[in-house]
């Protein structure tokens, strides 16, 4: 416990020292790993194979990919489209816009199985949109990291399925039951943009008069193009032509098909949309390579199984375990990547949980909402570091800033799915 | 003396609940609490699991072959379909045995003391729809893991897709593959039984794979001889069948969840497996072709595999003296 | 000596930094071309592309690799920015310094063990399950890159090193609005 405390000191004092993420997070674990053991062969050893694996992940793949084809999308016009017409929706609304990019995200989810690829899409497809109808940079980054963690609730969901493997959980039970909190994240989101524009409303602007209909349809005829897109890549996945993590590539071709159509597309501009791909590509692999080695080096300290004694400790009540449980879930969420917060800590927890009698399914759905208020969470939250990523003219502090009403909602969320089980079991019931 | 064994595969995983808390309890018997084991998971990808142990990031660790290809082609003696049941905790004394005198002098795991192998249980087809037959194969999308698995599908006419273990719960659920190549735990741990109900079933299996447990040579030289020869007493054939025993309890689980489901087993017909027989006769001779440098007596090595299967079968099972640690 | 800006190691580095980015575009074009075919190989004519998961793993790698020279050089790698407008402004350049050496020494380190994984698999024989492919290749190229930032992590050192001892008027390599 107490190597990883200081760890988790000495990697705050760097990240605030403005070293960049990746190599922070690499260092510690590193030096951390070697202090450890005592091995400075192993250490090495440890840190270049973790980097040479994660660049090779397959999983990994529809990172570049989703956000290539929200970049083409920028590029051929169909952000525009959509935003325009929600725009003649609702830009009467306060707020109008920032609900709109949290149901956008929502639809994305639908696709998309990873909440990073989620971010890093919709960062590019939404925020220059957002700027552009007069929204504060902290709201729309903050609507579009907090839309993002949506990914991996709503299926598909690489977390949902790595979880059901790791517990043998029914997977179908598990994709049944996110489906309802996840619409309760939208729904709880959307309200948090509602706060934020009643205390800040010069976050964003409204115009005065609602739009006659007539002109609101006008502009809903022209988002057919996005249609075709999102129907064509869903459409796709749940007729069995192509797998999750191929419909990332899917995704892409089919928006370079349209911007292509559009004529919005030159050899040079689809140059400079492959490297700008491929930079953010770059950046956000160093992120979580080096979050990964940071995690080796965690669970090498026992910090896993030091919680587990901790837990065990507490003679408290089956809530109340859980409880504890879910607050050390978003304690280490404030440190952790999602995907090794969840291989570190389910297998330890789990056993808890089911001793105790609770359902494992209800539990997984609740460590996944844990999981997603992670991605949001200062100081590493790795939606609000992949908005960094694909908007480095955005700061981290503007976009932490406008992030407290949503993780706020989170909170809401994580009490409703507690107290009321139903909204994650009775899904299920009726489906199978 | 703690050593690190780096593991993988799920909490619940034969590997994790079987195989290393007997094997522990065995070693600390053995040294009189000498030695022991401490068991880290997630310590890096399946497939880093062996570079892992070669740089001394862990102590021991277990590896399947089939995730080097190239640097593993001896390992394949085991793999070929052979039209009988057998088990997998005698196949892998079979495979130990036959490492032992003929395919350890291949060098094939270089940098890595090998402590036991194994051999996972037979290797069987599930599939979304009713499949009953060879016929019914024909032109149907199952998942391959590469290795004979491929070779078998090319011979049937079936298109073979390459996907991980993992994904075939994704894959299969909306179809996108009609079907997959795996074990019959994998029913049970892959989630497989939920979503391919049908199971179609070759005595013996139509693959199976190969495994080793293998510890860093420094960790081994650094410990007194008289813990090697402790460790040694408990590890070899001991272990290969401890090993063995996990998968033949892994796989009968499997068969008793898929069964809880409602699911359907189907043995393939006398006439279809004659057919596979002549489709396949040439899979291990083209195997002994291609190792024929670096194993010249493959076909001898063959030939006592077989008799050495026959041999290990009518020994007594290990159970009696294994124990399951429920995480 | 002050290199202009179309002294020769300026020239060099756009062209190769051009090259490597184009490269890399280039392959993340192709990986969409190789999902997409593989899908419609697969689905339409049941004939899957042989290896397709392994060529993407591999392309994967080189569009991430290819790129980091690119994005080290111009400082463009994730950083958090919270405390900037607190740090005094004329300790920036020691803080770049200081950053700079320490992502150049973990990269040269990174570098030499790679390398040394790349030489095993090499010698280990080992190759891709479906094409064959020997992967010991793509690991030393990503030491050979590893090394490269490296090197240019020194060269940013250096340079902001003679911009806070005045000798260069440029506060880096690059106008970089991301970090002055
Ligand atoms: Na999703
Ligand atoms: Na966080």
């Amino acid at each position: 416990m107490t190597e990883s405390l200081i760890a988790f000191v000495v990697l705050i004092v760097l990240i605030f020292l403005r070293l960049p993420l990746a190599f922070a997070m690499g260092t510690v674990g590193f030096f951390g790993y070697y202090f450890l053991t005592g091995n400075w062969n192993a250490s090495e050893a440890m840190a270049a194979r973790r980097s040479v694996d994660t660049v090779q992940d397959y999983s990994l793949s529809v990172i570049p990919l989703f956000v290539l084809m929200g970049n083409l999308v920028s590029q051929a016009g169909l952000s525009d489209a959509v935003y325009r017409a929600s725009h003649a929706f609702m830009g009467h609304w306060r707020g109008g816009q920032a609900i709109a990019t949290i149901a956008a995200c929502g639809g994305f989810s639908a696709i998309c199985g990873s909440s990073l690829a989620t971010a890093a899409t919709m960062g590019r497809v939404a925020m220059p949109q957002m700027r552009r109808y007069g929204y504060s940079d902290s709201l729309a980054a903050a609507s579009i990291a907090a839309g993002g963690t949506l990914g991996i609730l709503i299926p598909p969901s690489v977390m949902l399925v790595i979880y059901g493997i790791l517990t043998e959980t029914s997977i179908r039970d598990l994709f049944a039951a996110g489906l309802l909190p996840g619409l309760l994240g939208i729904l709880l989101y959307m309200a948090a943009v509602r706060w934020s524009v009643w205390r800040n409303p010069q976050d964003a602007s409204a115009r005065a008069e609602p739009l006659p209909w007539g002109e609101r349809l006008r502009a809903l005829g022209k988002v057919g193009d996005t249609l075709v897109l999102f129907v064509l890549v869903i459409g796709g996945m749940y007729l069995g032509v192509f797998t999750p993590t191929e419909a990332a590539g899917i995704g892409a071709m089919g928006a370079f098909l349209i911007a292509l159509l559009r004529r919005r597309l030159t050899l040079r501009i689809l140059m400079s949309v492959l490297m700008d791909t491929a930079r953010t590509t770059t950046k956000l692999f160093a992120v979580v390579l080096s979050a990964l080695i940071f995690s080796n080096f965690i669970n090498r300290a026992g910090l896993p199984d030091d919680l587990l004694s901790f837990v065990n400790g507490l003679d408290l009540s089956p809530l109340g375990v859980l409880l504890v449980i879910l607050g050390i879930y978003i304690v280490l969420g404030c440190m952790f990547e999602s995907m090794s917060m969840i291989l570190l800590t389910v297998p330890v927890f789990f056993p808890v949980v089911a001793g105790l009698g609770l359902d494992l399914v209800w539990f997984g759905i609740l460590v996944v909402i844990v999981t997603e208020i992670s991605l949001i969470t200062p100081p590493v939250g790795m939606n609000v570091f992949v908005l960094r990523g694909v908007l480095p003219d955005v700061s981290t502090g503007t976009i932490f800033r406008g992030i407290v009403p949503f993780i706020a909602a989170d909170f809401v969320r994580v009490a409703l799915v507690l107290l009321f089980p139903a909204l994650t079991l009775w899904l299920p019931q009726i489906f199978y | 003396k703690v050593l690190t064994v780096s593991t993988w595969g799920g909490p619940n995983h034969g590997i994790n609940t079987i195989v290393w808390p007997t094997w522990k309890k065995w070693i600390e018997e053995a040294t009189d609490n000498r030695v022991t084991l401490e068991v880290v998971h997630d310590m890096g990808p399946p497939a880093a699991q062996m570079d892992l142990v070669v740089d001394g990031v862990a102590d021991v660790t277990w590896y399947f072959h089939g995730y080097a290809p190239g640097r593993f082609e001896a390992t394949k003696l085991p793999e070929f379909p052979t039209f009988v049941d057998y088990s997998a905790e005698a196949a892998s004394v079979a495979y130990w045995r036959t490492h032992k005198k003929y395919l350890e002098k291949v060098g094939e795991h270089r940098g890595v003391e090998v402590i036991a192998l194994g051999v996972h249980g037979p290797g069987q087809i599930f599939a979304r729809t009713k499949i009953t037959s060879l016929a019914d194969l024909k032109g149907k999308r199952i998942r391959v893991g590469g290795g004979v698995m491929s070779e078998i599908t090319n011979k049937l006419g079936v298109v073979g897709v390459p996907i991980s273990p993992t994904s075939v719960y994704e894959a299969g659920s909306q179809g996108v593959i009609d079907g997959a190549m795996l074990t019959l735990e994998g029913l049970r741990s892959f989630r497989v039984a939920e979503v391919m109900p049908t199971t179609l079933t070759l005595p013996g299996g139509f693959y199976r794979a190969s495994f080793s447990i293998m510890m860093n040579p420094d960790t081994w030289a650094s410990l007194p001889a008289r813990d090697r020869e402790a460790i040694e007493s408990v590890s070899g054939e001991k272990l290969a069948r401890l090993f063995g025993y996990m998968m033949d309890v892994a796989d009968q689980r499997g068969i008793e969840f898929a069964k809880e489901q409602g699911n359907t087993f189907v043995e393939l017909s006398a006439e279809d497996q004659e057919q596979l027989k002549e489709l396949t006769k040439d899979l291990s001779q083209t195997w002994v072709k291609k190792v024929s440098r670096r194993l010249p007596d493959a076909e001898e090595a063959l030939e006592y595999y077989r008799t050495a299967l026959a041999e290990a079968a009518e020994l007594p099972s290990i159970a009696p003296e294994t124990i399951e640690v429920r995480p | 000596m002050q290199p202009t800006k179309t002294s020769w190691p300026a020239l060099a580095g756009h062209l190769l930094r051009g090259a490597l980015e184009a490269l890399a575009g280039i392959t993340l074009f192709a990986m969409m071309l190789l999902t997409t075919a593989d899908v419609c190989g697969r689905y339409l004519f049941n004939a899957p592309i042989l290896g397709s998961v392994e060529l993407t793993q591999i392309m994967l790698a080189m569009v991430v690799f290819l790129t980091f020279p690119t994005v080290t050089w111009r400082e463009e790698h994730i950083a958090v920015d919270l405390l900037d407008g607190l740090f005094p402004r004329s300790m920036v350049w020691i803080r770049q310094l200081v950053i700079n050496l320490i992502c150049c020494v973990a990269l040269l380190i990174m570098a030499r063990r790679i390398w040394h994984l790349a030489e095993r698999s090499l010698s280990w024989g080992d190759a891709t399950e479906f094409l064959r492919l020997p992967i010991g290749y793509l690991i030393s190229l990503m030491a050979v890159i590893a090394a490269v930032s490296g090197a240019l992590c020194a060269i940013l050192s250096v340079s902001y090193l003679l911009h806070g001892l005045g000798i260069r008027r440029r506060k880096g390599p690059e106008q970089n609005a991301n970090v002055l």
